[in-house]
């Protein structure tokens, strides 16, 4: 489902950073796969450049079988991709913002699929009020309802759960499980061990703009008793 | 690449989602709406106060403008049609008639037609002749007797006849139209573009909006189209409003023009045409810029430093199109903003030649396609987001505000019609005027209104005594400096040799009350608004440099006058300099003050500014000039020593 082949972005500057330097990974149908780094690793702009947000200086990746340098509308619209902010227009109300987007990804009906989300994700009592006037936990539903409202089969979700408090937070979990179950390939960058341990299936470690380790979320507690242990022994050797 | 889908149906998506972003800002567009229907009948109003008052104050005037001669011309070549006064072989002739009209005046010397130029000053009527003698005599009488003994004529065999042909009450009525008219609406197009674009594509970025907006399966050249056509139908709505709000304001009797522009309706469907074919011409212009801009920006802060030298580069031109007597050659014809402008005028006054309008439009055509391909291009392969998607980097980042270009805007305009209204009534009272209430009175009002700290952002601390002293020294050698450059620019620009030519009526007033006029009030106020306001609320958004330059490519623009933007422009760069360095308004006050003191009290014990340099005059310009570098680099130099010695007792 996603296949990252050596991936590097270099910054320009003195020196030049290089942001990510050659990072591969693979990522099933079905699977919760993690990006588990300290902040500044490399973490938002791999998942930049796997939606095509951003060119990479080298390497490539394929998602869904697209690859992102030649067929980057493609690949886009087989993602639903959910940034570190809501993206949400402060402006518009969540059935606007559904219908429109759903508009522009080229559905047929746009105004049913929202309907649909709406109803999915609990958004109905505050459907028609602006954005701006959403609690954090609300304006997350709505991304969520969002980045999938052309059902794509990939998900990336970019440190989702970043200012949540604990009972939303735990409601996006729930749903990045049901997105396993519906089969989808879910990408989930996160620095909190809690939820790797919980959701992920298997996880890169990125330190520096490089994998360090890709193991089974199950082997890593097995070899150092939690995720967070692990993490700091692998780092720290690296 | 294909995405299985039409792009016209993207298109029309992203337009839709546009355009519903855009109608959730009721107050916006009530915002542009008001400035729409506002600004046409005031910008009219103005012009006719204007019009109405130099009528009333001379009825005529007339100014000659000559160019620089060189030394071994001769008769045939150092006077050339259009550009001067001619020496004409010819008897002595002393019944001559002389009619201006409150704006400029062609002339007519032995049948050829030369251009006599728009002055800002107004004379008394019975002064004209007087005057037009003055400008001959002074910039010719030397040479002329030269060349006649050269070649052995008796110089009392020669008169000048000088015939000054009135244009048509329409004619002109549609040229002053063409001037003030194009101004108001450039300004308004050009403030609706920047806004819309920067709200369409900058502050989507700052919000993050953009890179959800992106990462639709929408082709990126779908998305800036979209973005495009909804910039162009916002600045084009507002400008066919203006437009249409001046033809049935007229039609029904709000407006009633005949004193301005005599017989008949002034907005006849003709005329509203024409400005609505230039609104569309100048809105997708502006459009296609302002987008390139919004694209490039990486947040609000940067788009808003870039907004104010695009806003310039847009507005000179159509300000050079109205104020100077400026004909349509295939150059300007090709020259973005300035043909639009230029043409737009010659039409409005039935001047307008074929061929030249049609290369106009295509060349405006061609401007919009390069400028949107450019920005399409950049949007599509020049990672648009890299720079502004930075998480890191986009925290740090305040609320936008304008400031600077704003504040810049208003005293234009506010200078453009109430300054130059005021100094046709009477002109050292303009002066006073403008001075104090728009420069002086704006500049702390203005920074008072965006919130920022009066004494921290205007400089005004007292200076350094050894700050002070060198303030005194530059101010003393800067007319040195500004005639140099004033004789350098003659190359690029034709000078004046009178660099103060404008003005030089001001010296038939007592000389204190001109000193005070002339050199304290804008030492003290110019100095408050264009290096304490402007450059001090650049610098909290931009290097000093590129502060510097803006702020005095704003001082130079604001004098509205092509031929002095070298000189004021590097002046401005002076006091930038002076200001950065010293950390006071003052020191750069003190040498603007004895700069224009020196000039003016030289032009009224003169009579004119000094003419041909000899040989000792060079000297002493560049000698001066020099002085004038080295104590700017003093003061510069007394800056680093003091941050130097800090940061070693620092350390130490």
């Amino acid at each position: 489902m996603i296949e990252v082949d050596a991936l590097v972005k270099v910054y320009p500057g003195r020196p030049p950073v290089r942001a990510v330097d050659g990072v591969s990974f693979e990522a099933e149908r079905g699977e919760v796969f993690g990006l588990l780094g300290a902040n500044g690793a490399g973490k938002t702009t791999t998942l930049r450049m796997l939606v095509t947000l951003l060119a990479p200086d080298g390497g490539t990746a394929r998602v869904n079988g697209h690859d992102i340098r030649t067929a980057p509308e493609l690949v886009r619209a087989s993602v639903g991709y959910l940034s570190i902010t809501t993206g949400l227009y402060d402006r518009l109300t969540p059935r606007e913002m559904l219908v429109s987007f759903g508009r522009m990804q080229g559905l047929p009906d746009p105004r049913s699929r929202a309907e649909q989300l709406i109803e999915r994700f609990g958004i109905a009592e505050f459907a028609d009020q602006r954005c701006s006037r959403l609690s954090t936990g609300m304006k997350q539903k709505v991304s969520i309802a969002r980045a999938l409202v052309h059902d794509p089969p990939v998900l990336v979700l970019d440190e989702p759960t970043v200012g949540l408090d604990v009972l939303v937070a735990q409601t996006f979990l729930e749903f990045v499980e049901s997105a396993r179950e519906e089969g989808r390939a879910v990408l989930y960058s996160t620095h909190i061990m809690s939820e790797v341990e919980r959701l992920c299936d298997r996880v890169a470690i990125i330190h520096e703009g490089r994998i360090v380790a890709a193991r089974a979320v199950d082997d890593l507690i097995a070899s150092h008793g939690t995720v967070e242990a692990a993490f700091v022994a692998i780092v720290k050797g690296a | 690449m294909t995405t299985g889908r039409s792009w016209r149906s993207g298109l029309f998506a992203a337009l839709q989602h546009e355009g519903l972003l855009l109608w959730r800002q009721p107050g916006v567009l009530a915002v542009y709406a008001v400035l729409a229907l506002v600004l046409g009948p005031v910008g009219l109003v103005g012009m006719q106060a204007w019009v109405g008052a130099a009528d009333r104050a001379a009825g005529s005037v007339a100014e000659g403008r000559v160019l620089p001669i060189s030394a071994d011309a001769t008769v045939s070549t150092w006077i050339r049609e259009g550009d001067g006064l001619e020496v004409v072989d010819g008897p002595v002739s002393t019944d001559r008639e002389i009619e201006g009209t409150e704006s400029y005046a062609h002339a007519r010397i032995d049948g050829k037609k030369v251009i006599l130029e728009r002055a800002l000053s107004v004379l008394p009527a019975g002064k004209v002749e007087e005057r037009f003698q003055k400008v001959l005599r002074r910039e010719n009488a030397d040479r002329r007797a030269a060349e006649l003994a050269r070649v052995g004529v008796d110089p009392e065999d020669f008169a000048i006849e000088v015939e000054v042909v009135e244009r048509s009450a329409s004619s002109k009525q549609g040229d002053v139209a063409g001037r003030v008219l194009p101004g108001t609406l450039v300004f308004l197009l050009i403030v609706v573009a920047l806004f819309s674009a920067f709200d369409t594509l900058t502050k989507e970025k700052e919000k993050g909006t953009a890179e959800t907006l992106l990462s639709l399966s929408l082709d990126r050249r779908v998305l800036i189209g979209a973005k495009y056509l909804a910039v162009v139908l916002t600045t084009v709505g507002v400008g066919s409003l203006w437009a249409l709000g001046l033809f049935v304001s007229e039609a029904v009797g709000l407006l009633s023009l005949p004193d301005l522009f005599g017989e008949g309706q002034v907005f006849t469907l003709r005329t509203t045409a024409i400005l609505l074919l230039f609104v569309v011409l100048v809105g997708s212009q502006v459009a296609a810029a302002s987008i390139a801009v919004a694209a490039w920006a990486p947040n609000y802060r940067q788009a808003s430093v870039a907004s104010t030298p695009m806003m310039l580069m847009l507005l000179a031109p159509t300000g050079f199109a109205s104020f100077q007597q400026s004909d349509l050659t295939p150059l300007f014809a090709i020259t973005p903003m300035l043909n639009v402008a230029t043409a737009t005028r010659l039409w409005l006054s039935g001047e307008l030649d074929v061929a030249m309008g049609l290369l106009t439009l295509v060349a405006t055509t061609v401007h919009a396609g390069i400028a949107l391909g450019a920005s399409a291009w950049w949007l599509q392969h020049g990672d648009p987001l890299d720079r502004g998607l930075d998480a890191e980097s986009r925290r740090g980042v305040g609320n936008f505000a304008p400031d600077a270009p704003a504040l810049f805007a208003l005293v234009l305009v506010c200078f453009w019609f109430l300054g130059t209204l005021a100094q046709a009534t009477n002109v050292i009272g303009g002066i006073v005027f403008s001075q104090i209430v728009l420069f002086g009175g704006l500049a702390v009002a203005g920074v008072a209104w965006v919130g920022a700290p009066l004494r921290e952002t205007l400089s005004l601390r007292m200076p350094a005594p050894r700050d002070l002293a060198l303030g005194v020294v530059i101010g003393v050698t800067l007319p040195a400096l500004g005639s140099l450059v004033a004789v350098v620019s003659s190359f690029v620009v034709p000078v004046p040799k009178d660099t103060m030519s404008n003005l030089a009526s001001i010296t038939e007033y007592p000389l204190p009350l001109v000193l005070l006029a002339a050199a304290v009030l804008p030492g003290i106020c110019e100095e408050l608004l264009f290096r304490g306001a402007m450059l001090g609320l650049l610098r909290t958004r931009t290097g000093p440099v590129l502060a510097i330059a803006v702020s005095s490519a704003m001082f130079g623009l604001v004098h509205l006058d092509i031929a002095r933007i070298p000189i004021t422009g590097v002046l401005g760069l002076v006091f930038g300099v002076l200001l950065v360095r010293s950390g006071s308004v003052w020191v750069g006050a003190i040498a603007h003050l004895l700069n224009n003191g020196i000039l003016f009290t030289i032009a009224a014990v003169a009579g004119s500014a000094p003419r041909a340099l000899g040989g000792g005059a060079w000297v002493g310009l560049l000698v001066g000039a020099a002085v004038c570098l080295f104590a700017v680099s003093r003061v510069g130099a007394r800056r680093y020593d003091a941050a130097a010695r800090r940061s070693d007792a620092g350390t130490g």
